[in-house]
Protein backbone atom coordinates (compact mmCIF):
# COMPACT_ATOMS: atom_id res chain seq x y z
CA UNK A 1 0.00 0.00 0.00
CA UNK A 2 1.57 3.04 -1.10
CA UNK A 3 -0.44 5.45 1.67
CA UNK A 4 -1.09 4.40 5.03
CA UNK A 5 -3.48 6.95 6.87
CA UNK A 6 -4.86 7.22 10.59
CA UNK A 7 -7.62 9.00 11.13
CA UNK A 8 -7.85 11.47 13.79
CA UNK A 9 -9.50 10.73 16.78
CA UNK A 10 -9.94 12.70 20.15
CA UNK A 11 -6.95 12.01 21.63
CA UNK A 12 -4.77 11.34 18.27
CA UNK A 13 -4.08 13.14 15.49
CA UNK A 14 -4.31 12.58 11.79
CA UNK A 15 -1.70 10.78 10.11
CA UNK A 16 -1.03 10.24 6.39
CA UNK A 17 2.79 8.82 5.44
CA UNK A 18 2.57 8.79 1.21
CA UNK A 19 5.88 6.20 0.49
CA UNK A 20 5.14 7.30 -3.28
CA UNK A 21 5.66 11.42 -2.31
CA UNK A 22 7.95 10.42 0.25
CA UNK A 23 6.24 12.82 2.84
CA UNK A 24 4.93 12.30 6.51
CA UNK A 25 1.87 14.16 7.58
CA UNK A 26 1.15 14.27 11.51
CA UNK A 27 -1.92 16.80 12.46
CA UNK A 28 -4.09 17.57 15.22
CA UNK A 29 -3.56 16.85 18.80
CA UNK A 30 -1.89 13.93 20.28
CA UNK A 31 -2.56 12.94 24.02
CA UNK A 32 -3.47 9.09 24.24
CA UNK A 33 -3.18 7.59 27.71
CA UNK A 34 -0.71 4.83 26.42
CA UNK A 35 0.75 6.21 22.75
CA UNK A 36 2.52 2.89 22.38
CA UNK A 37 -0.14 1.54 20.18
CA UNK A 38 -0.56 4.70 18.36
CA UNK A 39 3.13 5.09 17.44
CA UNK A 40 4.02 1.57 17.06
CA UNK A 41 2.67 1.29 13.68
CA UNK A 42 3.77 4.54 12.10
CA UNK A 43 7.25 4.24 13.17
CA UNK A 44 7.39 0.45 12.07
CA UNK A 45 6.65 1.95 8.41
CA UNK A 46 8.72 5.03 8.51
CA UNK A 47 11.63 2.48 9.40
CA UNK A 48 10.84 -0.10 7.18
CA UNK A 49 10.18 2.41 4.10
CA UNK A 50 13.33 4.59 4.61
CA UNK A 51 15.69 1.55 5.29
CA UNK A 52 14.62 -0.43 1.99
CA UNK A 53 14.11 2.90 -0.55
CA UNK A 54 17.00 5.02 0.53
CA UNK A 55 14.91 7.92 -1.09
CA UNK A 56 17.05 11.18 -1.76
CA UNK A 57 14.42 13.56 -0.32
CA UNK A 58 12.41 12.94 2.39
CA UNK A 59 9.59 15.78 4.36
CA UNK A 60 7.90 15.75 7.67
CA UNK A 61 4.74 17.74 8.26
CA UNK A 62 4.32 18.12 11.91
CA UNK A 63 1.32 20.33 13.12
CA UNK A 64 0.49 19.70 16.33
CA UNK A 65 -1.72 21.56 18.76
CA UNK A 66 -1.16 20.00 21.58
CA UNK A 67 0.61 16.69 22.85
CA UNK A 68 0.91 15.04 26.19
CA UNK A 69 4.53 14.20 28.07
CA UNK A 70 3.58 10.62 27.43
CA UNK A 71 3.55 10.79 23.74
CA UNK A 72 7.12 13.36 23.21
CA UNK A 73 8.62 10.01 23.27
CA UNK A 74 6.61 8.48 20.28
CA UNK A 75 7.37 11.97 18.20
CA UNK A 76 10.76 11.75 19.36
CA UNK A 77 11.35 7.92 18.14
CA UNK A 78 10.00 9.25 14.73
CA UNK A 79 12.58 11.61 14.26
CA UNK A 80 15.38 9.93 15.83
CA UNK A 81 13.87 7.05 13.00
CA UNK A 82 14.19 10.14 10.20
CA UNK A 83 17.62 10.67 11.38
CA UNK A 84 18.85 7.62 10.86
CA UNK A 85 18.49 7.93 7.16
CA UNK A 86 19.48 11.42 7.16
CA UNK A 87 22.24 9.48 8.21
CA UNK A 88 22.13 7.05 5.02
CA UNK A 89 21.70 9.92 2.67
CA UNK A 90 18.48 10.99 2.53
CA UNK A 91 17.95 14.71 3.09
CA UNK A 92 15.09 14.88 5.66
CA UNK A 93 13.05 18.50 6.34
CA UNK A 94 10.89 18.93 9.48
CA UNK A 95 8.38 21.41 9.57
CA UNK A 96 7.57 21.83 12.20
CA UNK A 97 3.91 24.49 12.29
CA UNK A 98 2.88 25.53 15.95
CA UNK A 99 0.52 27.93 17.46
CA UNK A 100 2.84 31.34 17.69
CA UNK A 101 1.15 31.87 21.54
CA UNK A 102 2.46 28.82 22.50
CA UNK A 103 6.03 28.61 23.71
CA UNK A 104 5.88 24.82 25.15
CA UNK A 105 4.94 23.90 21.33
CA UNK A 106 7.83 25.81 19.98
CA UNK A 107 9.91 24.55 22.11
CA UNK A 108 9.13 20.84 21.75
CA UNK A 109 10.29 21.27 17.77
CA UNK A 110 13.41 22.35 19.43
CA UNK A 111 13.80 19.73 21.86
CA UNK A 112 12.96 17.20 19.55
CA UNK A 113 15.70 17.65 16.92
CA UNK A 114 18.26 18.15 19.89
CA UNK A 115 21.21 15.60 19.15
CA UNK A 116 19.87 14.49 15.82
CA UNK A 117 22.46 15.99 13.46
CA UNK A 118 21.32 14.67 10.28
CA UNK A 119 17.16 16.04 10.36
CA UNK A 120 16.75 20.21 9.45
CA UNK A 121 14.31 21.51 11.24
CA UNK A 122 12.24 24.17 9.97
CA UNK A 123 9.53 26.22 12.85
CA UNK A 124 6.27 28.01 11.44
CA UNK A 125 3.93 29.81 13.21
CA UNK A 126 0.95 29.11 12.09
CA UNK A 127 -1.17 31.76 10.19
CA UNK A 128 -4.33 32.87 12.70
CA UNK B 1 -28.29 15.42 51.70
CA UNK B 2 -30.92 17.25 51.69
CA UNK B 3 -31.72 19.97 48.89
CA UNK B 4 -30.87 22.83 51.09
CA UNK B 5 -27.46 21.85 52.20
CA UNK B 6 -26.74 20.55 48.62
CA UNK B 7 -27.53 24.66 47.23
CA UNK B 8 -25.38 25.28 50.30
CA UNK B 9 -22.57 22.86 48.73
CA UNK B 10 -23.23 24.14 45.67
CA UNK B 11 -22.53 28.16 46.37
CA UNK B 12 -20.00 27.83 47.98
CA UNK B 13 -18.34 26.05 44.96
CA UNK B 14 -18.76 28.84 42.87
CA UNK B 15 -17.77 31.16 45.54
CA UNK B 16 -14.53 29.62 45.61
CA UNK B 17 -14.15 29.84 42.06
CA UNK B 18 -14.16 26.35 40.40
CA UNK B 19 -14.81 25.86 37.33
CA UNK B 20 -14.28 22.52 36.73
CA UNK B 21 -14.54 19.80 39.41
CA UNK B 22 -14.61 15.77 39.09
CA UNK B 23 -13.99 13.43 42.15
CA UNK B 24 -14.88 9.74 41.45
CA UNK B 25 -13.74 7.32 38.89
CA UNK B 26 -10.88 8.27 36.01
CA UNK B 27 -11.31 5.80 32.94
CA UNK B 28 -9.31 6.56 29.79
CA UNK B 29 -13.23 7.23 28.49
CA UNK B 30 -13.97 9.94 31.32
CA UNK B 31 -10.89 11.92 30.57
CA UNK B 32 -11.54 12.84 27.14
CA UNK B 33 -14.83 13.92 27.73
CA UNK B 34 -13.87 15.90 30.62
CA UNK B 35 -10.81 17.40 28.08
CA UNK B 36 -13.13 18.21 26.11
CA UNK B 37 -15.67 19.68 28.32
CA UNK B 38 -12.70 21.70 30.06
CA UNK B 39 -11.61 23.27 26.63
CA UNK B 40 -15.18 24.73 26.75
CA UNK B 41 -15.70 25.69 30.52
CA UNK B 42 -11.73 27.17 29.76
CA UNK B 43 -12.94 29.37 26.53
CA UNK B 44 -15.66 30.70 28.79
CA UNK B 45 -13.86 31.75 31.03
CA UNK B 46 -11.60 34.14 29.24
CA UNK B 47 -8.11 32.38 29.74
CA UNK B 48 -5.28 34.15 27.49
CA UNK B 49 -3.80 31.88 24.84
CA UNK B 50 -0.96 29.99 26.61
CA UNK B 51 -2.68 30.37 29.98
CA UNK B 52 -5.78 27.67 28.05
CA UNK B 53 -3.23 25.52 26.74
CA UNK B 54 -0.87 25.15 30.38
CA UNK B 55 -4.73 24.55 31.76
CA UNK B 56 -5.89 21.55 29.62
CA UNK B 57 -1.87 20.68 29.94
CA UNK B 58 -1.44 20.18 33.28
CA UNK B 59 -5.34 18.65 33.68
CA UNK B 60 -4.14 15.73 31.20
CA UNK B 61 -1.08 15.12 32.84
CA UNK B 62 -2.61 15.07 36.30
CA UNK B 63 -5.47 13.18 35.22
CA UNK B 64 -3.27 10.51 33.40
CA UNK B 65 -1.24 10.51 36.56
CA UNK B 66 -4.50 8.85 38.54
CA UNK B 67 -5.07 7.00 35.78
CA UNK B 68 -1.55 5.10 35.93
CA UNK B 69 -0.91 5.25 39.79
CA UNK B 70 -3.56 5.92 41.78
CA UNK B 71 -4.05 3.63 44.74
CA UNK B 72 -7.36 1.86 45.13
CA UNK B 73 -9.50 2.15 48.19
CA UNK B 74 -8.50 -0.03 51.23
CA UNK B 75 -10.62 -3.22 50.78
CA UNK B 76 -11.18 -2.66 47.22
CA UNK B 77 -10.90 -5.85 45.18
CA UNK B 78 -9.22 -4.70 41.67
CA UNK B 79 -11.25 -7.60 40.28
CA UNK B 80 -14.25 -5.45 40.29
CA UNK B 81 -12.64 -2.10 40.12
CA UNK B 82 -13.13 -0.02 36.72
CA UNK B 83 -10.89 2.73 36.68
CA UNK B 84 -9.23 4.44 39.27
CA UNK B 85 -10.74 6.83 41.89
CA UNK B 86 -9.24 10.57 42.45
CA UNK B 87 -10.31 14.04 42.09
CA UNK B 88 -9.43 17.28 40.63
CA UNK B 89 -10.05 20.29 40.41
CA UNK B 90 -10.04 23.80 38.62
CA UNK B 91 -10.55 27.76 39.68
CA UNK B 92 -10.27 31.15 39.26
CA UNK B 93 -8.77 33.41 41.72
CA UNK B 94 -8.32 36.95 40.66
CA UNK B 95 -5.74 36.70 37.53
CA UNK B 96 -4.30 33.38 38.38
CA UNK B 97 -6.45 29.44 38.08
CA UNK B 98 -5.14 27.10 40.26
CA UNK B 99 -5.14 23.24 39.88
CA UNK B 100 -4.99 20.33 41.88
CA UNK B 101 -5.49 16.60 41.84
CA UNK B 102 -6.14 14.07 44.63
CA UNK B 103 -5.13 10.78 44.74
CA UNK B 104 -4.84 7.89 46.81
CA UNK B 105 -0.91 6.71 46.90
CA UNK B 106 0.72 3.66 48.72
CA UNK B 107 2.65 4.59 51.60
CA UNK B 108 5.62 3.16 50.49
CA UNK B 109 5.99 5.15 47.62
CA UNK B 110 5.63 8.53 49.29
CA UNK B 111 9.52 8.99 50.24
CA UNK B 112 10.36 8.63 45.94
CA UNK B 113 7.32 10.93 45.49
CA UNK B 114 8.64 13.82 47.92
CA UNK B 115 12.42 12.95 46.38
CA UNK B 116 10.77 13.85 42.86
CA UNK B 117 8.85 16.49 44.05
CA UNK B 118 11.35 18.01 46.22
CA UNK B 119 14.14 17.90 43.25
CA UNK B 120 11.34 19.62 40.95
CA UNK B 121 10.13 22.28 43.56
CA UNK B 122 13.81 23.50 44.09
CA UNK B 123 14.32 24.09 40.49
CA UNK B 124 14.50 27.17 38.49
CA UNK B 125 12.59 27.63 34.72
CA UNK B 126 15.52 27.39 32.96
CA UNK B 127 16.59 24.06 35.26
CA UNK B 128 12.87 22.71 34.68
CA UNK B 129 13.46 23.27 30.46
CA UNK B 130 17.14 21.66 31.54
CA UNK B 131 15.99 18.55 33.02
CA UNK B 132 13.47 18.07 30.52
CA UNK B 133 15.67 18.25 27.82
CA UNK B 134 17.83 16.06 29.53
CA UNK B 135 14.92 13.55 30.37
CA UNK B 136 13.20 14.07 26.47
CA UNK B 137 16.87 11.99 25.38
CA UNK B 138 17.28 10.01 28.27
CA UNK B 139 16.87 6.65 26.89
CA UNK B 140 17.67 4.89 29.91
CA UNK B 141 14.78 6.09 32.04
CA UNK B 142 12.45 2.90 31.47
CA UNK B 143 15.32 0.96 33.32
CA UNK B 144 16.09 3.62 35.55
CA UNK B 145 12.63 4.07 36.67
CA UNK B 146 10.70 0.92 36.56
CA UNK B 147 7.81 2.63 38.55
CA UNK B 148 7.29 4.66 35.83
CA UNK B 149 4.92 4.37 33.24
CA UNK B 150 5.85 7.39 30.98
CA UNK B 151 8.46 9.26 29.50
CA UNK B 152 9.60 10.72 33.33
CA UNK B 153 8.41 14.22 31.69
CA UNK B 154 4.82 14.49 33.61
CA UNK B 155 6.06 16.08 36.85
CA UNK B 156 8.73 18.60 34.51
CA UNK B 157 5.77 19.46 32.33
CA UNK B 158 3.32 20.29 35.37
CA UNK B 159 5.96 22.74 36.88
CA UNK B 160 7.08 23.76 33.86
CA UNK B 161 3.45 25.47 32.88
CA UNK B 162 3.27 26.23 37.14
CA UNK B 163 3.83 30.33 38.54
CA UNK B 164 4.90 28.93 41.53
CA UNK B 165 6.80 25.81 42.90
CA UNK B 166 4.22 22.66 42.91
CA UNK B 167 2.85 22.42 46.63
CA UNK B 168 1.91 19.04 47.77
CA UNK B 169 1.24 17.12 50.68
CA UNK B 170 -0.11 13.68 52.23
CA UNK B 171 -2.57 12.83 54.42
CA UNK B 172 -2.90 10.07 56.19
CA UNK B 173 -5.65 7.50 55.43
CA UNK B 174 -6.61 5.61 58.82
CA UNK B 175 -8.94 3.12 57.08
CA UNK B 176 -5.77 1.19 54.80
CA UNK B 177 -4.39 0.65 58.38
CA UNK B 178 -1.05 2.28 56.98
CA UNK B 179 -0.98 0.95 53.50
CA UNK B 180 -2.41 4.36 51.36
CA UNK B 181 -2.41 7.61 51.83
CA UNK B 182 -4.04 10.79 49.99
CA UNK B 183 -1.28 12.74 48.07
CA UNK B 184 -2.65 16.55 47.35
CA UNK B 185 -0.63 18.43 44.08
CA UNK B 186 -1.24 22.00 43.22
CA UNK B 187 -0.43 24.06 40.14
CA UNK B 188 -0.84 27.58 39.80
CA UNK B 189 -1.29 29.11 36.55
Amino acid sequence: MQILRATRTAVTPEIVFSRAENKLLIDGECYPENPLPFFTPIVGALKAHLESHRPSQFDAHMRLQYVNSASTKGLQTIISVLNDAGSQGTNVNVYWTHDPEDDAMEELGQDLVEDFANVLLFRQPLAA
Amino acid sequence: MNLNTFEIFQAQAQASGIIFYHSGEFTGAIITAAAESLKHRIEESGASGPAKRKLFSTFVEMAQNILHYAALPPGADPAFVHGKPGTIGIGKCGDDYWVVCVNRVETAHIARLSEKLDAVRSMSLEDIRKSYRAQLHNTEHAAQDTLSKGAGLGWLTIARDSKQPLEYSFTSEPESLGKTAFFFVKAVI
